[in-house]
């Protein structure tokens, strides 16, 4: 495989080509997420927000699986079949440079 | 139980070290209205607290402002990397290096340590929900004196998130107040 195929392959799996642009959509979709959360604890009869919640909770699921496989551990207990125990690798949180996202 | 997320709720973008509003952002770290009074006082008040709206709040929101406590305290750690004792102390954080060198600490602004006395829970579910609207209140107020302290155009959009938050938690806990008020009514026998 070249490296212009690898890079298509990439791309066929999800449009976030660069770690900083995954990790900027996901903390976006995370915020709908916990926003939705918030709104339904008081309006949980509120259908539409529901059906919304489930959309973004979905795409979220799917970022953070993409996110974990290609640049490292965010969660710990998820069943991604790792060979290396990345959880302790650097940057933790407050390490991290943002102006990159 | 709680599972960590290795991220943060939203990014921290500081552009040069500036121990000053270091100084002021422990005001959020551990002073009366931070971010740690926060979420420790939700997550205290919901163990009695009657109505399933305000179980879930309390605990959601309580876990929200733990992420805010992190953010506080990423924004304290990149704004005082690599600097000496002397500008800690020219900063007016020569006592905070004294105990702690550049460690962080649950103080305030002024370096007065966190307290539980900052909190209450009355097991009173009326009092309580109207006593985290004014930490709600009281927070936003705070982020707004640090913003206007702030000359740094990342740090004030971090802030400028945070203070939002504490917008739309009193927004929540206002309607978690009501449905509360309607439980009580209607749990009335006369």
């Amino acid at each position: 495989m070249t490296r212009k195929d690898m890079y298509e392959h990439a791309q066929d799996i999800c449009p976030y080509p660069d770690e900083h642009e995954l990790m900027r959509e996901l903390m976006e979709v995370q915020f709908l997420v916990i926003e939705l959360h918030l709104y339904l604890d008081t309006h949980p009869n509120d259908m539409e927000a529901l059906r919304l919640y489930n959309e973004a909770a979905m795409f979220l699921h799917r970022l953070m699986q993409h996110y974990q496989r290609e640049y490292g551990m965010l969660m710990a207990h998820t069943p991604d079949g790792r060979e290396e125990w990345q959880w302790i690798d650097s940057p933790w949180p407050w390490e991290i440079d943002y102006k990159k996202l | 139980m709680w599972v960590y997320e290795k991220k943060l709720e939203y990014p921290v973008r500081v552009s040069r070290t500036d121990l000053k509003m270091a100084k002021y952002l422990f005001a959020q770290y551990g002073g009366p209205d931070s971010e740690l009074s926060a979420a420790v006082r939700y997550l205290n008040q919901r163990y009695t607290i009657p109505t399933n709206r305000a179980k879930g709040l309390l605990t959601d929101i309580g876990t929200e402002e733990m992420a805010h406590w992190e953010i506080i305290a990423t924004l304290i750690y990149k704004l005082t990397r690599g600097v000496s004792p002397e500008h800690l102390e020219k900063a007016g954080l020569g006592a905070h290096f004294t105990q702690h060198d550049t460690a962080l600490f649950p103080h305030d602004a002024a370096g007065v340590p966190w307290t539980a006395a900052y909190i209450q829970a009355l097991g009173d579910p009326i009092a309580d929900l109207h006593e985290d609207m004014a930490a709600e209140q009281k927070a936003r107020a705070t982020y707004e004196h640090l913003i206007r302290l702030s000359d740094d155009v990342g740090v004030t959009d971090t802030l400028r998130f945070l203070r939002e938050r504490e917008v739309v938690h009193f927004q929540r806990f206002g309607e978690a107040l009501n449905y509360v008020h309607e439980y009580m009514e209607s749990d009335k026998c006369y």
